[in-house]
Protein backbone atom coordinates (compact mmCIF):
# COMPACT_ATOMS: atom_id res chain seq x y z
CA UNK A 1 0.00 0.00 0.00
CA UNK A 2 1.31 3.46 -0.96
CA UNK A 3 2.36 5.83 1.79
CA UNK A 4 -0.42 8.17 2.81
CA UNK A 5 1.60 11.39 2.64
CA UNK A 6 4.33 11.80 0.05
CA UNK A 7 6.48 14.56 -1.33
CA UNK A 8 5.15 15.81 -4.68
CA UNK A 9 7.61 14.34 -7.17
CA UNK A 10 7.14 13.09 -10.72
CA UNK A 11 7.75 9.52 -9.53
CA UNK A 12 5.24 9.71 -6.67
CA UNK A 13 2.64 11.49 -8.80
CA UNK A 14 2.65 8.90 -11.57
CA UNK A 15 2.71 6.06 -9.02
CA UNK A 16 -0.40 7.47 -7.38
CA UNK A 17 -2.21 7.41 -10.73
CA UNK A 18 -1.41 3.81 -11.67
CA UNK A 19 -3.89 0.98 -11.24
CA UNK A 20 -4.02 -2.70 -12.09
CA UNK A 21 -4.88 -1.92 -15.72
CA UNK A 22 -2.37 0.91 -16.25
CA UNK A 23 1.27 0.63 -15.22
CA UNK A 24 3.40 3.57 -14.11
CA UNK A 25 5.21 3.44 -17.47
CA UNK A 26 1.86 3.85 -19.24
CA UNK A 27 0.79 6.61 -16.86
CA UNK A 28 3.94 8.52 -17.83
CA UNK A 29 2.75 8.44 -21.46
CA UNK A 30 -0.80 9.47 -20.53
CA UNK A 31 -1.12 13.06 -21.77
CA UNK A 32 -3.58 14.15 -19.07
CA UNK A 33 -1.21 12.86 -16.42
CA UNK A 34 1.68 14.77 -18.01
CA UNK A 35 -0.44 17.93 -18.26
CA UNK A 36 -1.58 17.62 -14.64
CA UNK A 37 1.97 17.05 -13.42
CA UNK A 38 3.07 20.24 -15.21
CA UNK A 39 0.05 22.15 -13.93
CA UNK A 40 0.61 21.12 -10.31
CA UNK A 41 4.31 21.91 -10.62
CA UNK A 42 3.33 25.42 -11.76
CA UNK A 43 1.04 25.67 -8.73
CA UNK A 44 4.11 24.78 -6.61
CA UNK A 45 2.70 21.55 -5.16
CA UNK A 46 4.99 20.15 -2.46
CA UNK A 47 3.02 17.25 -0.98
CA UNK A 48 0.36 14.77 -1.98
CA UNK A 49 -1.97 12.70 0.14
CA UNK A 50 -3.45 9.46 -1.22
CA UNK A 51 -7.01 8.69 -0.11
CA UNK A 52 -7.75 5.12 -1.11
CA UNK A 53 -10.27 3.61 -1.41
CA UNK A 54 -12.53 6.53 -2.27
CA UNK A 55 -16.15 6.26 -3.41
CA UNK A 56 -16.85 8.80 -6.13
CA UNK A 57 -20.55 9.44 -6.80
CA UNK A 58 -20.06 10.21 -10.49
CA UNK A 59 -17.98 7.12 -11.14
CA UNK A 60 -20.35 4.96 -9.11
CA UNK A 61 -23.21 5.99 -11.38
CA UNK A 62 -21.12 5.27 -14.47
CA UNK A 63 -20.09 1.99 -12.88
CA UNK A 64 -23.69 0.94 -12.26
CA UNK A 65 -24.73 2.02 -15.76
CA UNK A 66 -21.99 0.22 -17.64
CA UNK A 67 -18.88 -1.17 -15.99
CA UNK A 68 -20.70 -3.44 -13.52
CA UNK A 69 -22.14 -5.35 -16.45
CA UNK A 70 -18.82 -5.98 -18.20
CA UNK A 71 -17.13 -9.38 -18.17
CA UNK A 72 -13.93 -7.80 -16.82
CA UNK A 73 -14.05 -7.23 -13.09
CA UNK A 74 -13.64 -3.43 -12.80
CA UNK A 75 -13.41 -2.15 -9.23
CA UNK A 76 -16.19 0.19 -8.17
CA UNK A 77 -14.03 2.28 -5.87
CA UNK A 78 -11.51 4.90 -6.92
CA UNK A 79 -8.69 6.64 -5.16
CA UNK A 80 -8.37 10.37 -4.61
CA UNK A 81 -5.12 12.32 -4.53
CA UNK A 82 -4.95 15.62 -2.68
CA UNK A 83 -2.26 18.25 -3.20
CA UNK A 84 -0.77 20.82 -0.83
CA UNK A 85 1.50 23.76 -1.52
CA UNK A 86 3.67 23.09 1.49
CA UNK A 87 5.82 20.17 2.50
CA UNK A 88 3.83 18.10 4.99
CA UNK A 89 5.38 15.19 6.85
CA UNK A 90 3.33 12.13 7.70
CA UNK A 91 3.76 12.91 11.39
CA UNK A 92 2.49 16.47 10.91
CA UNK A 93 -0.46 15.22 8.85
CA UNK A 94 -1.51 12.70 11.51
CA UNK A 95 -1.24 15.50 14.04
CA UNK A 96 -3.64 17.63 11.97
CA UNK A 97 -6.09 14.74 11.61
CA UNK A 98 -6.70 14.17 15.28
CA UNK A 99 -6.61 17.82 16.27
CA UNK A 100 -9.78 19.87 16.57
CA UNK A 101 -8.58 22.71 14.34
CA UNK A 102 -9.13 26.32 15.29
CA UNK A 103 -10.78 28.38 12.54
CA UNK A 104 -7.54 30.25 11.76
CA UNK A 105 -5.67 26.92 11.46
CA UNK A 106 -8.33 25.56 9.11
CA UNK A 107 -8.15 28.72 6.96
CA UNK A 108 -4.35 28.46 6.86
CA UNK A 109 -4.58 24.81 5.78
CA UNK A 110 -7.15 25.63 3.08
CA UNK A 111 -4.85 28.35 1.73
CA UNK A 112 -2.20 25.64 1.15
CA UNK A 113 -4.66 23.18 -0.38
CA UNK A 114 -4.47 22.93 -4.20
CA UNK A 115 -7.30 20.47 -4.84
CA UNK A 116 -7.74 16.82 -5.78
CA UNK A 117 -7.82 14.28 -8.59
CA UNK A 118 -10.09 11.23 -8.47
CA UNK A 119 -8.27 8.29 -10.08
CA UNK A 120 -10.63 5.86 -11.79
CA UNK A 121 -9.84 2.13 -11.84
CA UNK A 122 -10.12 1.94 -15.64
CA UNK A 123 -7.71 0.86 -18.38
CA UNK A 124 -7.37 4.23 -20.13
CA UNK A 125 -9.55 7.08 -18.90
CA UNK A 126 -8.02 7.24 -15.44
CA UNK A 127 -8.66 10.90 -14.67
CA UNK A 128 -12.03 11.19 -12.96
CA UNK A 129 -13.56 14.16 -11.14
CA UNK A 130 -10.76 16.66 -10.67
CA UNK A 131 -10.96 20.03 -8.97
CA UNK A 132 -7.78 22.09 -8.89
CA UNK A 133 -7.03 25.65 -7.98
CA UNK A 134 -6.56 28.06 -10.90
CA UNK A 135 -3.41 29.98 -11.76
CA UNK A 136 -2.97 33.33 -10.02
CA UNK A 137 -4.73 36.42 -11.37
CA UNK A 138 -1.42 37.89 -12.54
CA UNK A 139 -2.26 41.50 -11.63
CA UNK A 140 -5.84 41.09 -12.81
CA UNK A 141 -5.01 39.90 -16.32
CA UNK A 142 -6.40 36.42 -15.71
CA UNK A 143 -10.03 36.11 -14.71
CA UNK A 144 -11.50 32.75 -13.78
CA UNK A 145 -15.17 33.53 -13.36
CA UNK A 146 -16.49 30.00 -13.89
CA UNK A 147 -15.23 28.48 -10.68
CA UNK A 148 -17.06 27.66 -7.48
CA UNK A 149 -16.32 26.55 -3.97
CA UNK A 150 -16.18 22.82 -3.27
CA UNK A 151 -16.12 21.59 0.31
CA UNK A 152 -13.71 18.66 0.66
CA UNK A 153 -13.53 16.24 3.56
CA UNK A 154 -10.18 14.47 3.84
CA UNK A 155 -10.30 11.88 6.63
CA UNK A 156 -12.34 14.36 8.66
CA UNK A 157 -10.22 17.39 7.76
CA UNK A 158 -12.63 20.11 6.55
CA UNK A 159 -11.02 21.66 3.46
CA UNK A 160 -12.33 23.70 0.57
CA UNK A 161 -11.17 24.51 -2.92
CA UNK A 162 -12.24 27.04 -5.56
CA UNK A 163 -12.22 25.44 -8.98
CA UNK A 164 -14.50 23.69 -11.47
CA UNK A 165 -14.91 19.94 -11.78
CA UNK A 166 -13.13 18.36 -14.74
CA UNK A 167 -12.93 14.81 -16.02
CA UNK A 168 -11.46 12.97 -18.95
CA UNK A 169 -13.88 11.42 -21.47
CA UNK A 170 -14.12 7.65 -21.33
CA UNK A 171 -15.88 7.37 -24.75
CA UNK A 172 -18.12 4.79 -23.09
CA UNK A 173 -20.63 6.99 -21.28
CA UNK A 174 -19.18 10.38 -22.14
CA UNK A 175 -17.43 11.95 -25.11
CA UNK A 176 -16.11 15.53 -25.04
CA UNK A 177 -19.57 17.11 -25.43
CA UNK A 178 -20.93 15.24 -22.39
CA UNK A 179 -17.88 16.11 -20.28
CA UNK A 180 -18.19 19.78 -21.32
CA UNK A 181 -21.86 19.84 -20.26
CA UNK A 182 -21.04 18.10 -16.98
CA UNK A 183 -18.44 20.74 -16.08
CA UNK A 184 -20.81 23.55 -17.12
CA UNK A 185 -23.62 22.12 -14.96
CA UNK A 186 -21.34 22.24 -11.91
CA UNK A 187 -21.10 26.01 -12.26
CA UNK A 188 -24.77 26.48 -13.14
CA UNK A 189 -25.75 24.54 -10.01
CA UNK A 190 -23.73 27.00 -7.98
CA UNK A 191 -25.38 30.00 -9.65
CA UNK A 192 -28.98 28.82 -9.98
CA UNK A 193 -29.38 25.67 -7.89
CA UNK A 194 -29.99 23.46 -10.94
CA UNK A 195 -29.13 19.74 -10.76
CA UNK A 196 -25.80 18.19 -11.76
CA UNK A 197 -26.57 14.95 -13.57
CA UNK A 198 -23.78 12.40 -13.86
CA UNK A 199 -22.15 11.90 -17.29
CA UNK A 200 -24.21 8.75 -17.84
CA UNK A 201 -27.43 10.69 -17.15
CA UNK A 202 -26.38 13.63 -19.37
CA UNK A 203 -25.72 11.30 -22.31
CA UNK A 204 -29.01 9.54 -21.72
CA UNK A 205 -31.02 12.80 -21.50
CA UNK A 206 -29.30 14.35 -24.52
CA UNK A 207 -29.96 11.36 -26.76
CA UNK A 208 -33.63 10.79 -25.95
CA UNK A 209 -34.65 11.73 -29.46
CA UNK A 210 -33.01 12.12 -32.82
CA UNK A 211 -30.02 9.93 -32.11
CA UNK A 212 -29.07 7.52 -34.82
CA UNK A 213 -27.65 4.32 -33.42
CA UNK A 214 -26.88 3.58 -29.81
CA UNK A 215 -25.91 6.35 -27.41
CA UNK A 216 -23.46 4.13 -25.54
CA UNK A 217 -20.64 3.52 -26.17
CA UNK A 218 -20.72 7.28 -26.56
CA UNK A 219 -18.98 8.78 -29.59
CA UNK A 220 -20.29 12.34 -29.55
CA UNK A 221 -23.32 14.63 -29.41
CA UNK A 222 -24.65 17.11 -31.92
CA UNK A 223 -25.35 20.71 -30.89
CA UNK A 224 -29.12 20.15 -30.70
CA UNK A 225 -28.50 17.17 -28.45
CA UNK A 226 -26.35 19.34 -26.19
CA UNK A 227 -29.29 21.77 -26.12
CA UNK A 228 -31.59 18.88 -25.11
CA UNK A 229 -29.16 18.04 -22.29
CA UNK A 230 -29.24 21.66 -21.13
CA UNK A 231 -33.05 21.85 -21.21
CA UNK A 232 -33.25 18.62 -19.22
CA UNK A 233 -31.76 20.39 -16.19
CA UNK A 234 -34.19 23.31 -16.47
CA UNK A 235 -31.94 25.76 -18.30
CA UNK A 236 -32.07 27.31 -21.77
CA UNK A 237 -29.35 27.11 -24.41
CA UNK A 238 -28.01 30.08 -26.35
CA UNK A 239 -26.33 28.89 -29.54
CA UNK A 240 -24.18 31.09 -31.77
CA UNK A 241 -22.92 29.62 -34.96
CA UNK A 242 -19.81 31.01 -36.63
CA UNK A 243 -19.63 28.53 -39.49
CA UNK A 244 -20.88 30.97 -42.07
CA UNK A 245 -19.47 32.69 -45.13
CA UNK A 246 -17.40 35.70 -44.19
CA UNK A 247 -20.03 38.05 -45.70
CA UNK A 248 -22.61 36.60 -43.32
CA UNK A 249 -20.40 36.80 -40.26
CA UNK A 250 -21.54 39.55 -37.87
CA UNK A 251 -21.26 38.40 -34.27
CA UNK A 252 -17.97 39.31 -32.53
CA UNK A 253 -17.05 35.96 -30.92
CA UNK A 254 -14.55 36.97 -28.21
CA UNK A 255 -16.69 39.82 -26.91
CA UNK A 256 -19.72 37.56 -26.96
CA UNK A 257 -17.99 34.83 -24.93
CA UNK A 258 -16.59 37.42 -22.53
CA UNK A 259 -20.03 38.95 -21.95
CA UNK A 260 -21.37 35.68 -20.49
CA UNK A 261 -18.14 34.49 -18.87
CA UNK A 262 -17.84 37.67 -16.85
CA UNK A 263 -20.99 36.75 -14.94
CA UNK A 264 -19.68 33.23 -14.47
CA UNK A 265 -21.83 31.56 -17.12
CA UNK A 266 -19.77 28.71 -18.57
CA UNK A 267 -19.50 29.11 -22.33
CA UNK A 268 -19.04 25.82 -24.20
CA UNK A 269 -16.76 26.51 -27.11
CA UNK A 270 -17.20 24.24 -30.12
CA UNK A 271 -13.90 24.11 -31.99
CA UNK A 272 -13.08 22.78 -35.40
CA UNK A 273 -9.83 20.80 -35.15
CA UNK A 274 -7.96 20.77 -38.48
CA UNK A 275 -8.39 17.43 -40.31
CA UNK A 276 -10.41 16.08 -37.39
CA UNK A 277 -13.82 16.51 -35.78
CA UNK A 278 -15.58 19.16 -33.78
CA UNK A 279 -14.50 19.41 -30.15
CA UNK A 280 -16.25 20.88 -27.08
CA UNK A 281 -14.37 22.81 -24.39
CA UNK A 282 -16.01 24.44 -21.34
CA UNK A 283 -14.45 27.85 -20.79
CA UNK A 284 -13.58 28.74 -17.21
CA UNK A 285 -11.97 32.13 -17.74
CA UNK A 286 -10.13 34.60 -19.92
CA UNK A 287 -7.15 36.91 -19.94
CA UNK A 288 -7.67 40.56 -20.85
CA UNK A 289 -4.52 42.64 -21.18
CA UNK A 290 -4.39 46.41 -21.24
CA UNK A 291 -3.76 46.66 -24.99
CA UNK A 292 -5.57 45.29 -28.01
CA UNK A 293 -4.17 42.06 -29.43
CA UNK A 294 -6.33 41.89 -32.54
CA UNK A 295 -7.68 44.63 -34.80
CA UNK A 296 -11.06 43.01 -35.32
CA UNK A 297 -12.88 39.87 -34.27
CA UNK A 298 -14.51 39.03 -37.57
CA UNK A 299 -13.21 39.67 -41.09
CA UNK A 300 -14.41 42.42 -43.38
CA UNK A 301 -15.77 45.88 -42.70
CA UNK A 302 -18.47 44.92 -40.24
CA UNK A 303 -19.35 48.17 -38.49
CA UNK A 304 -19.08 46.42 -35.12
CA UNK A 305 -18.42 48.90 -32.30
CA UNK A 306 -15.06 48.50 -30.47
CA UNK A 307 -15.51 45.91 -27.72
CA UNK A 308 -13.46 44.31 -24.94
CA UNK A 309 -12.91 41.19 -27.06
CA UNK A 310 -10.12 42.99 -28.92
CA UNK A 311 -8.05 42.87 -25.70
CA UNK A 312 -8.66 39.21 -24.88
CA UNK A 313 -5.41 37.36 -25.47
CA UNK A 314 -6.17 34.00 -23.87
CA UNK A 315 -9.13 31.84 -22.96
CA UNK A 316 -8.97 29.06 -20.36
CA UNK A 317 -11.06 25.95 -20.52
CA UNK A 318 -11.64 22.41 -19.40
CA UNK A 319 -10.46 20.50 -22.46
CA UNK A 320 -11.07 16.84 -21.81
CA UNK A 321 -8.32 15.98 -24.28
CA UNK A 322 -5.78 18.07 -22.39
CA UNK A 323 -6.73 18.97 -18.84
CA UNK A 324 -8.39 21.56 -16.61
CA UNK A 325 -8.01 25.30 -17.27
CA UNK A 326 -6.07 24.57 -20.49
CA UNK A 327 -4.94 27.67 -22.36
CA UNK A 328 -6.30 28.75 -25.74
CA UNK A 329 -4.16 31.57 -27.04
CA UNK A 330 -5.78 34.13 -29.36
CA UNK A 331 -3.70 34.41 -32.53
CA UNK A 332 -4.15 37.00 -35.27
CA UNK A 333 -4.66 34.77 -38.28
CA UNK A 334 -6.15 35.72 -41.62
CA UNK A 335 -6.27 32.01 -42.49
CA UNK A 336 -9.13 31.43 -40.10
CA UNK A 337 -12.20 29.91 -41.75
CA UNK A 338 -14.79 32.09 -40.07
CA UNK A 339 -13.21 34.64 -37.69
CA UNK A 340 -10.35 37.14 -37.82
CA UNK A 341 -8.36 35.05 -35.34
CA UNK A 342 -7.65 31.45 -34.44
CA UNK A 343 -6.93 29.79 -31.14
CA UNK A 344 -3.68 28.00 -30.39
CA UNK A 345 -4.75 25.10 -28.24
CA UNK A 346 -2.80 23.14 -25.66
CA UNK A 347 -3.60 19.88 -27.46
CA UNK A 348 -0.57 17.66 -28.02
CA UNK A 349 1.16 18.32 -31.35
CA UNK A 350 4.65 18.66 -32.71
CA UNK A 351 4.37 22.42 -33.25
CA UNK A 352 3.30 23.48 -29.75
CA UNK A 353 -0.46 23.04 -30.03
CA UNK A 354 -2.53 23.13 -33.22
CA UNK A 355 -4.38 26.23 -34.36
CA UNK A 356 -8.10 25.60 -34.10
CA UNK A 357 -11.09 27.44 -35.54
CA UNK A 358 -14.02 28.58 -33.46
CA UNK A 359 -17.12 26.91 -34.96
CA UNK A 360 -19.89 27.73 -32.49
CA UNK A 361 -20.65 28.45 -28.86
CA UNK A 362 -23.32 26.87 -26.68
CA UNK A 363 -24.18 28.78 -23.52
CA UNK A 364 -26.46 27.39 -20.81
CA UNK A 365 -28.47 30.31 -19.42
CA UNK A 366 -31.12 30.76 -16.76
CA UNK A 367 -34.55 30.98 -18.36
CA UNK A 368 -35.17 34.53 -17.12
CA UNK A 369 -32.14 35.83 -19.02
CA UNK A 370 -34.06 36.46 -22.20
CA UNK A 371 -32.10 39.14 -23.98
CA UNK A 372 -28.98 38.02 -25.78
CA UNK A 373 -25.64 39.70 -26.29
CA UNK A 374 -26.62 40.51 -29.87
CA UNK A 375 -29.98 42.01 -28.83
CA UNK A 376 -28.14 44.48 -26.61
CA UNK A 377 -25.40 45.15 -29.14
CA UNK A 378 -28.15 46.18 -31.56
CA UNK A 379 -29.37 48.78 -29.03
CA UNK A 380 -25.93 50.11 -28.17
CA UNK A 381 -24.66 50.45 -31.75
CA UNK A 382 -26.64 53.58 -32.78
CA UNK A 383 -26.03 55.19 -29.37
CA UNK A 384 -22.29 54.60 -29.76
CA UNK A 385 -22.39 56.40 -33.10
CA UNK A 386 -23.99 59.44 -31.47
CA UNK A 387 -21.74 59.49 -28.40
CA UNK A 388 -18.52 58.92 -30.28
CA UNK A 389 -19.19 62.00 -32.48
CA UNK A 390 -18.51 64.34 -29.58
CA UNK A 391 -15.45 62.56 -28.21
CA UNK A 392 -11.97 63.97 -28.77
CA UNK A 393 -10.25 62.55 -31.87
CA UNK A 394 -7.47 60.98 -29.82
CA UNK A 395 -9.73 58.96 -27.54
CA UNK A 396 -9.66 55.16 -27.84
CA UNK A 397 -13.23 54.04 -27.22
CA UNK A 398 -14.16 50.63 -25.88
CA UNK A 399 -17.49 49.14 -24.87
CA UNK A 400 -17.44 46.60 -22.08
CA UNK A 401 -20.70 44.73 -22.67
CA UNK A 402 -21.55 42.02 -20.17
CA UNK A 403 -24.27 40.32 -18.16
CA UNK A 404 -24.32 41.03 -14.46
CA UNK A 405 -26.49 40.04 -11.52
CA UNK A 406 -28.06 43.20 -10.10
CA UNK A 407 -26.71 42.28 -6.66
CA UNK A 408 -23.18 42.21 -8.08
CA UNK A 409 -23.86 45.45 -9.91
CA UNK A 410 -24.77 47.06 -6.59
CA UNK A 411 -21.60 45.71 -5.04
CA UNK A 412 -19.47 47.17 -7.86
CA UNK A 413 -21.41 50.43 -7.59
CA UNK A 414 -20.26 50.97 -4.03
CA UNK A 415 -16.60 51.05 -5.05
CA UNK A 416 -17.11 53.09 -8.22
CA UNK A 417 -14.96 56.24 -7.81
CA UNK A 418 -16.65 58.09 -10.66
CA UNK A 419 -20.09 58.25 -9.01
CA UNK A 420 -21.08 60.61 -6.23
CA UNK A 421 -22.61 59.32 -2.99
CA UNK A 422 -25.89 60.89 -4.08
CA UNK A 423 -25.85 58.96 -7.38
CA UNK A 424 -24.92 55.70 -5.66
CA UNK A 425 -27.65 56.10 -3.09
CA UNK A 426 -30.30 56.70 -5.73
CA UNK A 427 -29.21 53.58 -7.63
CA UNK A 428 -28.95 51.38 -4.54
CA UNK A 429 -32.37 52.27 -3.19
CA UNK A 430 -34.31 51.60 -6.36
CA UNK A 431 -35.77 48.26 -7.51
CA UNK A 432 -33.63 46.44 -10.10
CA UNK A 433 -34.32 43.49 -12.39
CA UNK A 434 -32.43 40.35 -11.33
CA UNK A 435 -30.08 40.50 -14.34
CA UNK A 436 -28.70 43.48 -16.17
CA UNK A 437 -26.97 43.68 -19.49
CA UNK A 438 -24.46 46.41 -18.82
CA UNK A 439 -22.44 48.27 -21.45
CA UNK A 440 -19.70 50.49 -20.04
CA UNK A 441 -18.26 53.03 -22.46
CA UNK A 442 -14.61 53.66 -21.71
CA UNK A 443 -12.34 56.19 -23.33
CA UNK A 444 -8.61 55.63 -22.81
CA UNK A 445 -9.52 53.32 -19.95
CA UNK A 446 -11.85 55.71 -18.10
CA UNK A 447 -15.56 55.00 -17.84
CA UNK A 448 -17.55 57.86 -19.40
CA UNK A 449 -21.01 56.34 -19.13
CA UNK A 450 -22.80 53.02 -18.82
CA UNK A 451 -25.97 51.69 -20.37
CA UNK A 452 -28.16 49.28 -18.40
CA UNK A 453 -30.60 46.99 -20.20
CA UNK A 454 -33.08 44.74 -18.45
CA UNK A 455 -31.92 41.22 -19.37
CA UNK A 456 -35.30 39.78 -18.38
CA UNK A 457 -37.10 42.07 -20.83
CA UNK A 458 -38.32 41.77 -24.37
CA UNK A 459 -36.09 41.95 -27.42
CA UNK A 460 -37.39 44.23 -30.18
CA UNK A 461 -38.80 46.65 -27.66
CA UNK A 462 -36.40 49.23 -26.25
CA UNK A 463 -34.36 47.34 -23.68
CA UNK A 464 -32.23 50.32 -22.61
CA UNK A 465 -33.54 51.25 -19.16
CA UNK A 466 -30.94 53.67 -17.98
CA UNK A 467 -27.80 55.53 -18.97
CA UNK A 468 -25.54 56.42 -16.04
CA UNK A 469 -23.22 59.35 -16.72
CA UNK A 470 -19.82 58.97 -15.10
CA UNK A 471 -18.19 62.11 -16.44
CA UNK A 472 -19.91 65.46 -15.95
CA UNK A 473 -18.24 67.12 -18.93
CA UNK A 474 -19.43 64.34 -21.24
CA UNK A 475 -23.01 64.63 -20.02
CA UNK A 476 -22.87 68.42 -20.40
CA UNK A 477 -21.66 68.03 -23.97
CA UNK A 478 -24.55 65.71 -24.80
CA UNK A 479 -26.99 68.10 -23.12
CA UNK A 480 -25.81 70.87 -25.42
CA UNK A 481 -26.37 68.67 -28.47
CA UNK A 482 -29.94 67.86 -27.43
CA UNK A 483 -30.65 71.57 -26.89
CA UNK A 484 -29.69 72.33 -30.49
CA UNK A 485 -32.71 71.59 -32.78
CA UNK A 486 -30.54 70.65 -35.78
CA UNK A 487 -28.38 68.26 -33.78
CA UNK A 488 -31.42 66.90 -31.99
CA UNK A 489 -33.02 66.03 -35.33
CA UNK A 490 -29.91 64.10 -36.39
CA UNK A 491 -29.73 62.23 -33.08
CA UNK A 492 -33.41 61.33 -33.39
CA UNK A 493 -32.72 60.09 -36.92
CA UNK A 494 -29.87 57.90 -35.71
CA UNK A 495 -31.71 56.37 -32.73
CA UNK A 496 -34.89 55.91 -34.83
CA UNK A 497 -36.98 55.87 -31.66
CA UNK A 498 -38.64 58.66 -29.73
CA UNK A 499 -38.68 56.34 -26.74
CA UNK A 500 -34.89 55.92 -26.90
CA UNK A 501 -34.40 59.66 -27.26
CA UNK A 502 -36.58 60.25 -24.21
CA UNK A 503 -34.54 57.77 -22.16
CA UNK A 504 -31.37 59.59 -23.20
CA UNK A 505 -32.90 62.96 -22.28
CA UNK A 506 -34.22 61.71 -18.98
CA UNK A 507 -30.90 60.12 -18.01
CA UNK A 508 -29.18 63.46 -18.58
CA UNK A 509 -31.84 65.28 -16.62
CA UNK A 510 -31.38 62.91 -13.64
CA UNK A 511 -27.64 62.45 -13.97
CA UNK A 512 -27.04 63.39 -10.32
CA UNK A 513 -29.61 60.83 -9.16
CA UNK A 514 -29.80 58.24 -11.96
CA UNK A 515 -31.91 55.87 -9.84
CA UNK A 516 -34.85 58.22 -10.40
CA UNK A 517 -35.03 57.08 -14.01
CA UNK A 518 -35.77 53.57 -12.79
CA UNK A 519 -38.14 54.50 -9.99
CA UNK A 520 -40.26 56.71 -12.23
CA UNK A 521 -41.13 53.84 -14.59
CA UNK A 522 -41.53 50.77 -12.38
CA UNK A 523 -43.94 49.18 -14.82
CA UNK A 524 -41.10 48.85 -17.30
CA UNK A 525 -38.83 46.87 -14.97
CA UNK A 526 -38.51 43.10 -14.97
CA UNK B 1 -16.30 39.58 -10.41
CA UNK B 2 -13.23 40.79 -12.27
CA UNK B 3 -11.40 43.41 -10.24
CA UNK B 4 -9.57 44.95 -13.16
CA UNK B 5 -10.46 44.60 -16.77
CA UNK B 6 -9.10 47.72 -18.33
CA UNK B 7 -6.05 49.88 -18.06
CA UNK B 8 -5.98 51.09 -14.50
CA UNK B 9 -4.62 54.34 -13.17
CA UNK B 10 -1.32 52.77 -12.20
CA UNK B 11 -0.72 51.80 -15.83
CA UNK B 12 -0.39 55.48 -16.66
CA UNK B 13 -2.68 54.89 -19.66
CA UNK B 14 -5.85 56.14 -18.09
CA UNK B 15 -7.15 59.66 -17.83
CA UNK B 16 -7.52 61.27 -14.45
CA UNK B 17 -10.93 62.73 -13.68
CA UNK B 18 -9.61 66.26 -14.11
CA UNK B 19 -7.96 65.39 -17.41
CA UNK B 20 -11.13 63.75 -18.66
CA UNK B 21 -13.29 66.73 -17.72
CA UNK B 22 -10.85 69.07 -19.44
CA UNK B 23 -10.89 67.17 -22.75
CA UNK B 24 -11.38 69.08 -25.96
CA UNK B 25 -14.79 67.86 -27.04
CA UNK B 26 -15.81 67.78 -30.68
CA UNK B 27 -18.83 69.60 -32.02
CA UNK B 28 -21.37 67.04 -33.17
CA UNK B 29 -21.69 67.40 -36.93
CA UNK B 30 -25.34 66.68 -37.88
CA UNK B 31 -24.48 66.09 -41.54
CA UNK B 32 -21.84 63.56 -40.61
CA UNK B 33 -24.28 61.79 -38.27
CA UNK B 34 -27.01 61.77 -40.93
CA UNK B 35 -24.62 60.22 -43.42
CA UNK B 36 -23.96 57.31 -41.04
CA UNK B 37 -27.58 56.32 -40.40
CA UNK B 38 -27.84 53.87 -43.28
CA UNK B 39 -24.61 51.97 -42.55
CA UNK B 40 -25.25 51.82 -38.79
CA UNK B 41 -28.73 50.38 -39.28
CA UNK B 42 -27.39 47.97 -41.86
CA UNK B 43 -25.03 46.69 -39.12
CA UNK B 44 -27.95 46.45 -36.70
CA UNK B 45 -29.86 44.39 -39.25
CA UNK B 46 -26.90 42.07 -39.69
CA UNK B 47 -26.64 41.54 -35.94
CA UNK B 48 -30.24 40.29 -36.02
CA UNK B 49 -29.37 37.84 -38.78
CA UNK B 50 -26.33 36.60 -36.85
CA UNK B 51 -28.57 34.82 -34.35
CA UNK B 52 -29.57 32.16 -36.88
CA UNK B 53 -27.95 28.74 -36.66
CA UNK B 54 -26.83 26.98 -39.83
CA UNK B 55 -27.77 23.40 -40.61
CA UNK B 56 -24.10 22.70 -41.21
CA UNK B 57 -23.24 23.09 -37.53
CA UNK B 58 -26.31 21.28 -36.29
CA UNK B 59 -25.60 18.24 -38.42
CA UNK B 60 -22.05 17.77 -37.12
CA UNK B 61 -21.28 15.52 -34.22
CA UNK B 62 -18.92 16.85 -31.57
CA UNK B 63 -16.68 13.93 -30.84
CA UNK B 64 -13.02 14.89 -31.11
CA UNK B 65 -10.58 12.52 -29.47
CA UNK B 66 -6.81 12.60 -29.85
CA UNK B 67 -5.66 9.52 -31.70
CA UNK B 68 -3.73 7.63 -29.06
CA UNK B 69 -1.69 5.81 -31.68
CA UNK B 70 -0.43 9.16 -32.96
CA UNK B 71 0.82 10.33 -29.57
Amino acid sequence: MAELVQPFTEENFYSALENRFVSKVEVRRHRHARYLYGYLTDLEAKSLVVESPYTDGDFLDDYAAYYAKCYTDYPRRCSRIHFFRRAVSEEEFYGLLIKDLEENERIALCSEYLGFIVVRPLPQAIIGRTVLRTYSRDSGRRNYECVRRYPVNLFGLPLQINGLAFQEQDTVLAACATCALWSAFHKMADLFGTPIPTPAAITSQATQSGHLGRPTPQHGLRIEQMCDGIRAVGLEAEVLDFRKDIQEQHAPPLSLMYSYLRMGLPVILVADIPDHDLHAITLTGFSAGSVRVIEKEIPGDTGIIPLVGLRIDELYGHDDQTGPHARLKVVNDSGSKWCAFRLRSSLPSEAGGPLIDLAAVVIPVYSKIRLTFLDVLEEVTPLHTVLSRVLPESGEVEWDLHLILSNHYKKELKSDPSLSSEAKESLLLVHHPRFWWRAVMRVNGRAFCEVLCDATGIARSLSVNLIVWKLQAFATQLDKCLADPVKLKSIRGMLKSEHYLNRLRKSLEHRDQPGQCLSSCPDEQG
Amino acid sequence: MPERLSADKEDGAVLTLDEANALEWRELDPEELDSLVESVWETVGKLREAQTVSKKTLASEIKFQVNRAAE
